[in-house]
């Protein structure tokens, strides 16, 4: 069973990475390949390279983004991605949406350097050698 | 030899891959595939094609074909009911349906052929019910086109044809007795206009079962 923590972190991260994905496209389009390497380079992003398609696919079906075949100079054609009209719009707000959310959320957490009042999960408790968490650092 | 490990590496996750996507809607899962296979040969197009090292991290990093259909699998309903969707969604083909419709109308004008060809196209269908496969069937047995041959030839006959031609015509039963008989009858201006019904309805049936037709289909898509 998966700790609380990586679960919410995967369902945030579930809730944000086809936003990640019109971002990446706004202004420019991309190769396909190398927009799903870019993902999976931002840290703590993508797990698996092959699960970005599939978001990829439902996006175009969505009219999100389009895409659009180039001839390459080596190799069979390439799949480019562009942002649509309603992929900007769509990316515009949730980026206002997205600030309001996380300064929401930063005002209510408690802020970085506190322990929370809770005691830390029973994971880090069975590795003794592991002192290097916020308690000794106040 | 070491682009042969290659070689079988990449068949056999690409294989695995296939096999877990079985379930997935068949041009999702084509669509799939060819993406996951343009992504390997463009990974493995930026290093040799002989190295087996490169092949492992690419295969990796893409990450298991299970996880990968999973994805598919909860990317397949829209999740963005607030924003409509743009009409770019691709319809299921009604080519069948299409064509049914064509050969049942204009098709019908090849004598026999034609019309028996529609029906076959109508009832194989699985968009339609049985009642409106009836309607399409019996407005009218034999088409426009038999409607017509055969109406122009009652209408414009003399009298005395009203009999035989009513009961030497075995397609044409339900519709050419009542209009060779007003015809013969009554002024011939009246058998034009009950030629012209029995021209028309056929093609109001088939704007109907094509209405249809494309209203399934498209509900379908959610």
């Amino acid at each position: 069973m998966a700790p609380v923590e990586t679960k919410t972190l995967s369902q945030l991260r579930r809730g944000v990475l086809e936003y990640c994905v019109l971002s990446l496209l706004s202004g420019t389009s991309l190769y396909a390949f190398d927009l799903v390497r870019r993902l999976s380079e931002a840290d703590g992003m993508v797990t698996s390279e092959g699960t970005i398609y599939p978001l990829l696919s439902r996006l175009r079906r969505e009219g999100w983004v389009s895409t659009t075949w180039a001839e390459s100079v080596e190799g069979p054609p390439r799949r480019y991605y562009a942002l649509t009209p309603a992929g900007e719009g769509a990316l515009l707000a949730f980026t206002a949406e997205w600030r309001r959310f996380r300064d929401t959320v930063d005002a209510l957490l408690p802020a970085a350097a506190s322990p929370p009042v809770h005691a830390s999960p029973p994971v880090h408790a069975s590795s003794p050698a592991d002192t290097s968490l916020p308690e000794g650092t106040t | 030899m070491t682009n042969h490990t290659v070689d079988r590496l990449v068949d056999d996750y690409l294989t695995r891959l296939a096999d877990a996507a079985r379930d997935l809607p068949a041009d999702r899962r084509t669509e799939l595939l060819a993406e996951i296979r343009e992504h390997i040969a463009a990974s493995m197009a930026g290093a040799d094609s002989m190295d087996e090292a490169a092949a492992r991290t690419t295969l990796d990093r893409l990450g298991e074909p299970a996880d990968i259909v999973a994805a598919a699998a909860e990317n397949n309903p829209p999740e963005h009911p607030a924003y409509p969707l743009p009409q770019q969604v691709r319809r299921p083909g009604i080519g069948l349906e299409v064509g049914a419709v064509i050969m049942l109308t204009v098709g019908s004008f090849i004598p026999v052929i034609g019309w028996i060809v529609g029906v076959i196209l109508l009832w194989s269908s699985g968009v339609w019910r049985r009642s409106e496969k009836l309607m399409g069937t019996l407005i009218f047995p034999g088409g426009p086109g038999v409607v017509l041959t055969l109406g122009a030839a009652a209408t414009f006959m003399p009298v005395g044809t009203c009999t035989s031609t009513a009961s030497t015509d075995p397609s044409g039963q339900q519709v050419m007795p009542a209009a060779v008989c007003t015809g013969s009858v009554l002024p011939q201006i009246l058998g034009i206009a009950v030629l012209l019904i029995a021209l028309l309805a056929p093609v109001v049936v088939a704007v109907v079962l094509l209405k249809r037709a494309r209203a399934r289909t498209a509900i379908d898509i959610h």
